[in-house]
């Protein structure tokens, strides 16, 4: 060996040397991957926070913020999809198998330095990019300083699994272009399925609201991608912070990222490298993709078809049709992922039994609710084991106006209700047999797999509302159930569903109320005038003075206070007496008016349980004030 | 040494290689031949450790070279078709050689960039096929290896490259004792390179020997004798082919040169000579017994 020889060779290894002719190879894509991300997320941000300091306004940057994130994980994701498959793309063609294969590394050196060189080239722009971004935008509002980069972080991780899924996907298959579709179908389908596997659920056992019950983290288990819609929609981390669902969720994903490391070396470790340019490797994520495609389709037709049979008095055709729906959509889906997958019909024969296992689980599922989901959804608790119940009954705009009906069709001016728990052992009582009348009468008439429209008046009972149970049990469990007025147009049902309505049962609950920022809103009061008024910022000079005492620094009194719906209503009757007189107002009485400019109002906002309302009170209103000034002082 | 035992390969249902045993000597110029889809490239992948062996094996030095970065140290392999990164020159591809190959001499590489006609700094994807082998053949011999595999390496190369290329793979073998493997379809290049031939058919492997034992064994006759003979007049001779246009009679047989001779001569022949016998008619005269021949083919 001559010196020349050795003195090359011992500056890298071949680790590093390969480490490094990856990032080499691949650089002109990163820095476009680099360019994109700082024109998607810090130009945006320093051009708004330039804007917001040349025009001296207060915006804060939260609101672009919330929006940016998630746009900036899009490009993250779809840039580590794209560094998955290109790093690893040379085992998807004959000729760079034999290149790389022949070279003097290890399986393991190979893997880890295309996969250490990969997760550089997908995560280092953003280091580069976004703090440009998040900086200047935290000139304006520094308390956001934290939540950006910490944000910033959940995106680094969006990175770093989706690369690292990718990664496992392409040890997996023979061509690039099968990667790229198992990643994104995966990724894209298997939310979809959890979703269209819990409508099937609720389809087969009332009263289950599994879409509800189920974890968030379910939807997500094979999808990276989407770590920055649940962090920021979901969870609401910028808001929120970091609540304990969100930890066991970004812990979850940190675990993911693990394991797909771990299974892709172990795939790629154990790949015959002659599957190049031809089949999988590894087959399981193809079957995988193949059974939930299949089975979505199939439910999501079975569910179209079930839509026919609205017929009320013997649910069987409902059946029938969901069958005749599943198997279209299973034959429709197989179809189409032969296309997609085997790039044609040649292996459509072979493909057969993972066709037929996924219609097999179908109809193991199938069987499994449509029997009662194992007594599940017919169980209703023993009176002595629950030690309080929570119900409450909806209501529903019906047009407009605000006019809102009881389940009885009964007028009403807001949601009465029972009290939020129910400890009494009576009304416990009355409760779990109205839920037992409801449970026997599904078991009697048969399972209804698509009830008929809620826009269809029957029976006496008003449409679109529904009853929502939940019992709290001795042993620290919960059951909840919920059940649509379809299940209530039985006269004896609805008898209980009176009792349980009664005056006796009811209580009046109080409103809160708050004075916010001004908004237009609708005012009404069954009969009477509707006016619709817009506001303008307030002077504060003409406040009264116990508003003035309590503005915090927005205009907004520091403390809500609630008042009882009787005292609203005086405050409502002494309004709209100061709005009859008011000249501007009167004359236009029963159509839309619009106050002009140099009427100064006071923004008074009641939510309800299930709705806001607001009320513009010009300051000129003495009267108006004066009483809410009263409800004010007494608040409870 | 390479000693290939019972090796099988398997792609799907098709057996690529089917049960192939033989020792590849050190510093011998091993010719690998035989009919396409023989399972010369696969062999030769399978020796370099990119594929694995489905049943039996193959060792180098007594080690098996599937994954095996020290035996991996040891060889070299060009395929038919070497393939290079997009917009790469072959120094930046010597780049990454010098760091995987420690046994890489830089002395050598710049020596062969100045032999071969090509332009160290153009991409080497925009070149000719024959340019990109030619810089293949540069990076592999700058390893210094000691086992050189290669697959239809004379493939795209004009006549004066292959002489060179010839003249530096003696040069290496003599002087480093390596061990060369080529599978080509140019016998008549391999006959010039090769002192051991293996051929191969549908998987398996019909001859192994040394070039020359190979030819000894063989023999091509050209006879005139004063009547018309049949192939049936000569039962004892073992013949692989056997033309007759008129009394002139050329054929191969396989057997002892005295024996041969003293069989034609018992028949009194007018004329009798003895050719020398190329390696392509050692080919298809071995392909024409194992019936892979021009007639069966069109049949």
């Amino acid at each position: 060996m001559t010196s020349t020889t050795l003195q090359h060779n011992r500056k890298v290894s071949p680790f590093a040397s390969m480490y490094k002719w990856t990032l080499k190879k691949n650089i002109v894509l990163t820095i476009v991957y680099t360019v994109i991300l700082f024109t998607s997320f810090s130009l945006p941000m320093i051009w708004f926070t330039t804007m917001s300091i040349l025009d001296h306004s207060t915006e804060d940057i939260s609101s672009l913020a919330y929006y940016a994130f998630p746009v900036a994980s899009v490009v993250v994701a779809i840039f580590s999809i794209v560094f998955g498959t290109v790093v690893f793309n040379f085992l998807h063609n004959k000729r760079s198998v034999d290149l790389y294969n022949a070279f003097p590394l290890s399986r393991k050196d190979m893997f880890f330095s295309k996969y250490l060189a990969g997760l550089t080239l997908a995560t280092l722009p953003i280091l580069i990019s976004t703090p440009a971004g998040i900086c200047t935008a935290t000139l304006m509002s520094p308390e956001y300083l934290e939540v950006m980069f910490t944000s910033m972080l959940i995106t680094m991780l969006v990175a770093v699994a989706t690369y690292s899924f990718t990664v496992f996907m392409s040890a997996c298959v023979g061509k690039t272009s099968d990667a790229v579709v198992l990643t994104m179908g995966l990724g894209g389908a298997f939310p979809f399925f959890v979703l269209v596997l819990n409508y099937m659920i609720q389809m087969l056992t009332p009263g289950i609201n599994s879409i509800e019950a189920t974890p968030k983290l379910i939807y997500a288990l094979l999808s990276p991608e989407i770590i920055t819609i649940f962090t920021t929609y979901i969870f609401d981390f910028q808001n929120n912070g970091f609540t304990s669902e969100l930890v066991i969720f970004l812990l979850y994903f940190v675990l993911f990222t693990s394991v797909s490391v771990f299974a892709g070396f172990s795939v790629y470790k154990r790949r015959k490298m002659e599957c190049a340019q031809t089949q999988s490797s590894f087959k399981l994520p193809e079957r995988v993709i193949r059974v939930i495609v299949t089975l979505s389709a199939g439910t999501i037709l079975a569910a179209f078809f079930t839509m026919f049979t609205q017929d009320d008095y013997d649910p069987t055709f409902s059946h029938i049709w969901f069958w005749v729906g599943m198997i279209f959509g299973t034959i429709i889906a197989h179809f189409v992922l032969e296309v997609i997958l085997s790039k044609g019909f040649k292996r459509i024969k072979k493909n057969l039994p993972i066709y037929f296992i996924s219609l097999g689980l179908g109809i193991i599922v199938y069987i499994a609710l449509a029997t009662g989901c194992f007594g599940r959804y017919a169980y209703v608790p023993d009176n002595s084991k629950i030690d309080s119940v929570e119900i409450e009954f909806g209501t529903f705009c019906v047009n407009d106006y605000s006019d809102t009906y009881d389940m009885l069709g009964n007028p009403m001016q807001d949601f009465k209700t029972i009290d939020d728990k129910i400890t009494d052992e009576k009304l416990i009582a009355e409760i779990t047999d109205f839920h037992q009348e409801v449970v026997n009468n599904i078991e009697n008439q048969g399972l209804q797999l698509s009830p008929a429209d809620e826009n269809y008046y029957y029976d006496g009972v008003y449409p679109h509302n529904e009853v929502t149970i939940k019992y709290n049990l001795k042993n620290g469990t919960t059951l909840d159930r919920q059940y649509t007025w379809y299940y209530f147009r039985y006269s004896k049902i609805q008898e209980k569903l009176k009792n349980l309505m009664s005056d006796y049962n009811l209580i009046e609950f109080k409103l809160e109320s708050s004075l916010s920022r001004l908004e237009n809103l609708t005012v009404n009061k069954n009969g009477r005038p509707r006016c619709e008024l817009y506001g303008y910022d307030v002077n504060k000079g003409l406040l009264p003075d116990w508003c003035k005492e309590n503005l915090d620094e927005y205009g907004c009194l520091s403390t809500p206070f609630s008042a009882s719906y009787d005292d609203i209503e005086k405050l409502f009757d002494v309004y709209l007496n100061e709005a009859k007189n008011d000249k501007e107002i009167s004359k236009n009485l029963g159509t839309t008016v619009f106050l002009d400019g140099y009427y100064n109002c006071i923004n008074l906002t009641i939510s309800y349980r299930y709705y806001c309302l607001s009320v513009y009170i010009p300051v000129g209103y003495e009267n108006t004030l004066d009483y809410m000034g009263n409800l004010y002082k007494n608040r409870g | 040494m390479i000693k290939i035992n019972n090796a099988v390969k398997r792609f799907d249902d098709v057996v690529a290689v089917d049960k192939i045993t033989c020792t590849i000597e050190n510093g011998s110029v091993f010719g690998l031949i035989g009919s396409n889809g023989s399972g010369k490239s696969t062999l030769l992948r399978m020796i370099s450790g990119v594929y694995m062996c489905d049943e039996g094996e193959i060792l180098v030095d007594n080690e098996k070279s599937y994954d095996n970065v020290d035996i991996k140290q040891k060889c070299c392999f060009i395929s038919d078709f070497p393939y290079f990164s997009n917009a790469s020159t072959i120094n930046a591809v010597a780049k990454l050689y010098r760091g995987i190959y420690k046994n890489w001499d830089e002395e050598t590489f710049q020596r062969l960039c100045g032999m071969f006609p090509i332009d160290p700094k153009k991409s080497i994807i925009n070149m000719s096929k024959g340019m990109q082998r030619q810089a293949a053949i540069i990076l592999a011999l700058s390893t210094k290896p000691e086992y050189l595999l290669l697959d239809e390496i004379f493939d795209g190369l004009d006549p004066v490259v292959r002489q060179l290329l010839k003249k530096l793979l003696a040069g290496e073998i003599a002087e480093r004792n390596m061990t060369v493997v080529i599978a080509s379809h140019n016998l008549r290049e391999l006959e010039d390179l090769c002192d051991h031939i293996g051929l191969l058919h549908k998987g398996g492997i019909l001859l192994e020997k040394d070039l020359d034992s190979a030819r000894l064994g063989m023999h091509k006759l050209q006879i005139v004798f004063d009547t018309e003979k049949d192939i049936k007049d000569f039962p004892d001779l073992d013949i692989l082919s056997f033309q007759r246009k008129g009394r002139v009679i050329n054929m191969t047989v396989r057997g002892n040169a005295e024996e041969v001779e003293a069989t034609i001569n018992s028949q009194s022949p007018i004329y009798y000579e003895n050719l020398p016998l190329t390696l392509e008619e050692l080919f298809i005269s071995e392909m024409e017994a194992a019936g892979y021949d021009i007639d069966n083919i069109t049949a």
